[in-house]
């Protein structure tokens, strides 16, 4: 074989053995995020303008507006559902956080002074973020009725100019 | 003559250890939280929406692939081959949203949003990247020994 043929036959082969890694990626890709608790929604949008209410969110969302007034009445608890770091540069005054990847270490912790009729509001931060639903659902199987979720919550929260706070 | 084959293999085990290891490591924050990893697609505001989460979800078990690819031989050829058009395409969206003045967090080894590097740090990082993918390709395609019935180089 020419050097030419040689590297065109060299190419080919590469390209072969690309299509099959990219199979094994889009494979082993879909099918984890299909197992995995946190999995993303592959159908959801994640534009923050758009209202992001995925099946199971359904019936648990609550508006901006109806936040603030549950805010206003000291009627509710907020809690931050973002990862520690996120929650300590900003969070909505008042709220505790609970990471939902932390959720299984910290929840017995967490609900100690939590009663179970209590009001809460999970939240997180940009449409597409799930973390507030899956705790939201994670907080109703304990049996704690009362729950809702701010969609895109940060976001929404500090566009209306709401009270927010800092971990000093 | 032995010296230079021993050589020009060393060169090209170097690099595949080099660049397998980096894709394999910038995987791993990417599969452990895609939630973010897709934020930080969004931030580069190149893909349309119903791209992203989808392309969080794959593109970092490509990674992944291409990085014990690359490390054990298996389909080196292709492995190579999809690694310079990852590092060019990761490239070219830095160095596009520099040129329209967006501030874009890379995501390269961290999802972390608010981290913040500059720029141009990331892009002549993902260039040098670029070039010894490059090289690596160049050197495999005109490797003469290498049999290509084989699955692992």
């Amino acid at each position: 074989m020419t050097k030419m043929g040689s590297y065109r036959h060299m190419l080919f082969v590469a390209l072969r053995h690309s299509g099959a890694i990219l199979t094994l990626a889009v494979v082993i890709g879909l099918l984890v995020n299909q197992v995995r608790p946190d999995g993303l929604s592959l159908s959801a949008d994640l534009s923050t303008d758009s209202a992001q209410i995925s099946e199971s969110q359904d019936g648990l969302t609550i508006s901006i507006e109806e936040a603030k007034a549950l805010f206003l009445a000291q009627a509710v608890l907020f809690v931050d559902t973002r990862s520690g770091e996120s929650y300590k540069e900003g969070h909505i005054q008042g709220a505790k956080n609970l990471p939902y990847g932390e959720f299984e270490g910290m929840h017995e912790e967490f609900l100690k002074n939590v009663d179970n009729d209590c009001f809460i509001i999970t939240y997180c931060n940009g449409g597409g973020c799930r973390s507030s639903e899956h705790v939201a659902l994670a907080l109703l199987d304990k049996g704690y009725p009362n729950i809702y979720v701010l969609n895109n919550g940060w976001a929404q929260w500090q566009e209306h100019n709401l009270p927010v706070e800092t971990e000093s | 003559m032995a010296g230079f084959t021993i050589k020009k293999q060393t060169s090209i085990i170097v690099l595949r250890l080099f660049l397998g290891g980096i894709l394999a490591w910038a995987s791993i924050h990417k599969i452990v939280d895609p939630l973010a990893f897709a934020r930080v697609i969004q931030d580069y505001r190149l893909l349309p929406s119903p791209f992203i989460n989808p392309c969080a979800v794959i593109l970092p078990y490509l990674e992944l692939l291409l990085g014990v690819c690359l490390i054990s031989g298996l389909w080196l050829p292709g492995a190579v081959l999809l690694t310079n058009l990852l590092f060019l395409v990761f490239s070219g969206a830095l160095g596009f949203n520099m040129l329209r003045g967006l501030d874009v967090q890379c995501g390269c080894f961290s999802s972390n949003v608010s981290e913040n590097q500059a720029a141009i740090w990331y892009l002549i990082r993902n260039v040098g990247f670029v070039f010894l993918a490059g090289y690596l390709l160049v050197k495999v395609i005109k490797d003469e020994e290498y049999d290509t019935r084989k699955v692992f180089y």
